[in-house]
């Protein structure tokens, strides 16, 4: 069987034909280029379909999943006759009668009509967004380069143009805070440049101490020896914008990196221990102790002395005789008013957070029991604690106006006496007494005195009236100063030839006994005084009671402590301690600086 | 594609575990002495480190266009890339010493770690995504499937020509008004948008189920052998097209979800050039 495929190719107007032959019953229709008749469509399949010839017509026989149009319907296979026409994706082909000696022929007209693709009409694709990743790389990166950078740095070159970026929702230097300020440093603001002075420069000590003028450095200059490298940045322990509520929540290997050495204080030449670690390594404390400075075993002045606390004969010498044991006794002990049970607190009152202790006075912690009182006539009557001239004055004074008080005893109605009846004196005296008594107070003056008195006044009331009160002041004075109530707590010494033979060695008690650390009783109100001062057990003034390094450690442990309190070494010592020297700042040179100071340590 | 994970016997994961894990430890031990930030000098150290890492990353978008060089392979370098990437974290982590606040320094950390992410979501997708969308395509290409498309939407109106008005106009509009694609959520979401007009009413057409159902309903009613045989044809097609839409949206996702991510992860890495700038250049300017 011979069958002619005609081509049918659109050309103008018109249609050019091409022309195949092909022997046989059988014609492939697909895309392939095997294919008898070829569909160069990419939606025809390879082997689409193939039309197979008989005698008195063809049938077309598609390959699986595949269909053709034929009659206006989807068929798989069909029988078609000369003048049917099936259709492929467009493309026509129709049978037509054999010519030329060709059983048949198969006409086969391509279309051309080229639709858009689907895909065109729709975005489907990532291009057809439109995202480019270069230009918004671009304008990412411009708009954070001119934001955060370019425009602050122009504010940084023109301070002036800095505050109206701060004044304007403009970007400012306020976007390059590296971190909060501390809270006493918030006043600053957002003006960096108080402490950043110069760009590209670190923050200066200057900076610091434009505020900070009273700061004073760890070590006086006097102190630094040749292999000692201070600190000398205020910066290299103090980083602010760290988000902390202190600039000196720092480890203790700041200070271990030097203190791991002993080092000597050639102001006080005293030697301190090396220490690295409260509980483990850390010398027994030093304790700044006054000393009296006698000149002819008399007390002419005090003195700090540097002493270690693990000393067993340190003793304090205030010249003050006490024994808290006896004044600590549980069951009480007399007082003016009757037995009394005394409180440590009852004296030792504490200050400025209980960093310190009040000061004790006569006055204020002993007097109410220990009255100075010195003529059992008259118990309510006591003599100033003071001087030794100012007591026997005050004595003399009282006896004289005494001995006129009991001369005036027959004008008792007199109102003038009455108006200077201030004595109770008068009522308890006891009639005849003074008369028997007389002739021994008078020989407590010697006959040169009482001659003189007679020389001097040469009136026999005078006389006797000046002999009867100073021989009684002078006999109180005796009582007072060496039985009674001064000699009790002072230590007395005696000069007869002196007007007032009598003087009391002056007394200083140590207000601050650890002046190189911070200790605060206020911490430590839970615990009782006597946990740590041995008080009741101390019957001599000379014990010092200040509890040592082992008394602490019992609760507080070092920065790796798990089952003690963890403390570094500025929990307690203050690394700006010193005494007179400013940072980096000789005393010579800075004396209108070191005016400003208001406290001082007492050492 | 996942062999750049898996390079070198994971030569680059090791270095970056090694990196990481040896930086770490250093940072739990040393103690500077204040408050750990990027001011100590291991906090220096681990700026340098970042900052010359983030160089380094950036070059790798001008060194896999260099098709002539002959330092490593793009693979190798893309290994390198997701790797040190990704140990860049914690370097810079490390670096802010825990400090953030809402400042240009950790406006670059942020946008480091919105660039980082966004790479670890590419380097899933450049791992996942091609197998799912090679599955969904079966053995064809999308372009086949538009054609296809095309194909069968001849076919339908050349078999919808003579069937009642009002189903041939609604035959027209289910096809002229299948939606594809679209805007980028379009793209994303793969939502099918599609809708028809049957007798001036507009319904939506979910996977062409609209349609199909009015021609089926159409279908219980006729009696005509041949109408039958037509409108069961014409059900056919659409279910065809259907298949096809279905697939080529979840291609066009997956396509999306392939491309979308580098658009975040490129810009984002420039700002954060810059972010850096203004960080390092910042920080020495108030020093």
């Amino acid at each position: 069987m011979k069958l002619l495929i005609r081509y049918l190719k659109k050309q103008g107007q018109s249609y050019a034909t091409e022309e195949v032959t092909v022997t046989g019953d059988t014609l492939q229709i697909g895309r392939g280029t095997n294919q008898h008749i070829l569909l160069p469509d990419p939606r025809v399949a390879l082997e689409h379909a193939k039309l197979v010839a008989y005698q008195d017509g063809c049938k077309i026989v598609t390959a699986s999943g595949k269909d053709v149009l034929f009659n206006r319907l989807m068929v798989k296979n069909c029988a078609i006759s000369i003048g049917d026409v099936i259709e492929l994706s467009g493309h026509k082909i129709t049978l037509l009668a054999g010519e030329n000696g060709c059983d048949f022929v198969v006409q086969v007209k391509l279309s051309t009509a080229k639709q858009e693709p689907i895909q065109n009409r729709y975005q489907v694709k990532f291009s057809d967004l439109k995202l480019y990743k270069r230009s918004w790389s671009w304008i990412f990166f411009l708009l954070v380069f001119f934001a955060c950078l370019l425009i602050p740095i122009s504010g940084v070159i023109s301070p002036s143009w800095m505050e109206t970026l701060r004044e304007s929702p403009l970007p400012d230097d306020k976007q390059w805070l590296a971190g909060e300020l501390i809270k006493p440093h918030k006043f600053i603001g957002d003006d960096c440049s108080q402490c950043h002075q110069k760009a590209f420069q670190p923050t200066t000590n200057e900076a610091c101490l434009t505020c900070h003028k009273t700061i004073k450095q760890h070590v006086p200059e006097v102190n630094v020896t040749e292999d000692f490298v201070a600190v000398e940045q205020c910066t290299s322990c103090h980083k602010e914008h760290n988000s902390r509520e202190t600039l000196s929540e720092y480890s203790q290997q700041v200070c271990v990196d030097c203190h791991v050495e002993a080092s000597l204080d050639k102001l006080e030449q005293h030697e301190y221990g090396s220490a690295t670690d409260f509980e483990q390594h850390h010398p027994s404390f030093s304790i700044s102790m006054l000393k009296p400075v006698l000149e002819n075993k008399v007390t002419t002045g005090w003195d700090s002395e540097r002493l270690l606390l693990n000393n067993v004969d340190l003793k304090e010498q205030s010249n003050l005789e006490f024994s808290h044991q006896l004044h600590m006794d549980p069951k009480g002990i007399k007082s003016a008013t009757g037995e009394v049970q005394l409180a440590c607190v009852d004296c030792h009152v504490p200050a400025l957070n209980g960093l310190e202790m009040k000061l004790i006075t006569m006055e204020d912690n002993c007097q109410s029991c220990h009255q100075l009182t010195f003529d059992p006539d008259d118990p309510k009557r006591v003599v100033p604690h003071g001087s030794p001239a100012d007591v026997v004055l005050m004595m003399r004074e009282y006896y004289a106006f005494r001995f006129i008080y009991q001369n005036l005893n027959n004008d008792v109605d007199n109102p003038i006496v009455k108006a200077g009846d201030l004595y109770s004196v008068r009522k308890v005296r006891r009639p005849g007494r003074d008369e028997r008594l007389r002739k021994n107070f008078e020989q407590s003056l010697n006959s040169q005195t009482v001659a003189a008195i007679e020389k001097l006044t040469k009136q026999t009331v005078r006389t006797e009236a000046l002999v009867w009160a100073e021989s009684r002041a002078n006999q109180a004075a005796i009582d007072i100063f060496e039985r009674q109530a001064c000699a009790v707590c002072h230590v007395m010494t005696k000069n007869e030839d002196d007007e007032v033979p009598w003087q009391v060695e002056p007394v200083a008690l140590t207000k601050k006994w650890l002046p190189k650390a911070d200790f605060t009783h206020h911490g430590h109100q839970t615990m009782a005084c006597v946990d740590c001062h041995e008080a009741d057990k101390s019957d001599l003034s000379s014990d010092v009671l200040i509890p040592d390094i082992e008394n602490c450690q019992q609760c507080h442990g070092g920065l790796e402590s798990k089952n003690l309190i963890p403390n570094t070494c500025i929990d307690c010592h203050d690394f700006h301690q010193a005494k007179d020297h400013f940072f980096r700042q000789l005393t010579h040179a800075n004396q209108h600086i070191k005016s400003l100071e208001p406290i001082t340590n007492a050492h | 594609m996942e062999q750049f994970l898996s390079y070198a016997n994971g030569r680059y994961l090791k270095v970056s575990l090694f990196l990481s894990v040896f930086l770490s430890i250093i940072y739990v031990m040393h103690e500077p002495g204040q408050p750990k930030n990027g001011g100590t000098w291991f906090g220096y150290t681990l700026g340098t480190i970042s900052a010359v890492l983030i160089i380094w990353l950036m070059y790798f978008g001008r060194r896999k266009r260099d098709y002539f060089s002959t330092l490593g392979t793009v693979k190798g370098w893309l290994s390198a890339h997701v790797y040190l990437g990704s140990s860049l974290l914690i370097l810079a982590t490390l670096h802010t010493g825990f400090q953030f606040g809402l400042n240009v320094h950790t406006l670059a950390y942020a946008l480091m770690c919105i660039a980082i992410f966004s790479g670890f979501y590419g380097a899933w997708t450049y791992v996942y995504l091609p197998i799912k969308k090679r599955e969904n395509l079966k053995t064809i290409s999308a372009e086949e499937y538009y054609l296809s498309i095309e194909d069968v939407d001849r076919q339908i109106i050349k078999l919808a020509k003579d069937l009642p008005e009002s189903l041939s106009l609604m035959i027209n509009s289910a096809i002229e008004r299948t939606e594809i694609g679209g805007n980028l959520l379009e793209q994303l979401s793969a939502e099918d948008k599609s809708c028809l007009i049957y007798k001036d009413e507009l319904y939506a057409n979910v996977d062409q189920s609209g349609c199909i159902h009015l021609l089926v309903e159409e279908l219980s009613k006729v009696t005509e052998q041949q109408r039958a045989v037509q409108l069961k044809q014409i059900i056919d097609l659409f279910g065809r097209r259907k298949k096809s839409l279905k697939i080529l949206r979840y291609h066009i996702k997956t396509n999306v979800l392939l491309k979308l991510w580098l658009n975040i992860h490129v810009p984002v890495s420039f700002a954060l050039l810059a972010a850096l700038m203004a960080h390092i250049l910042s920080v020495f300017i108030y020093w």
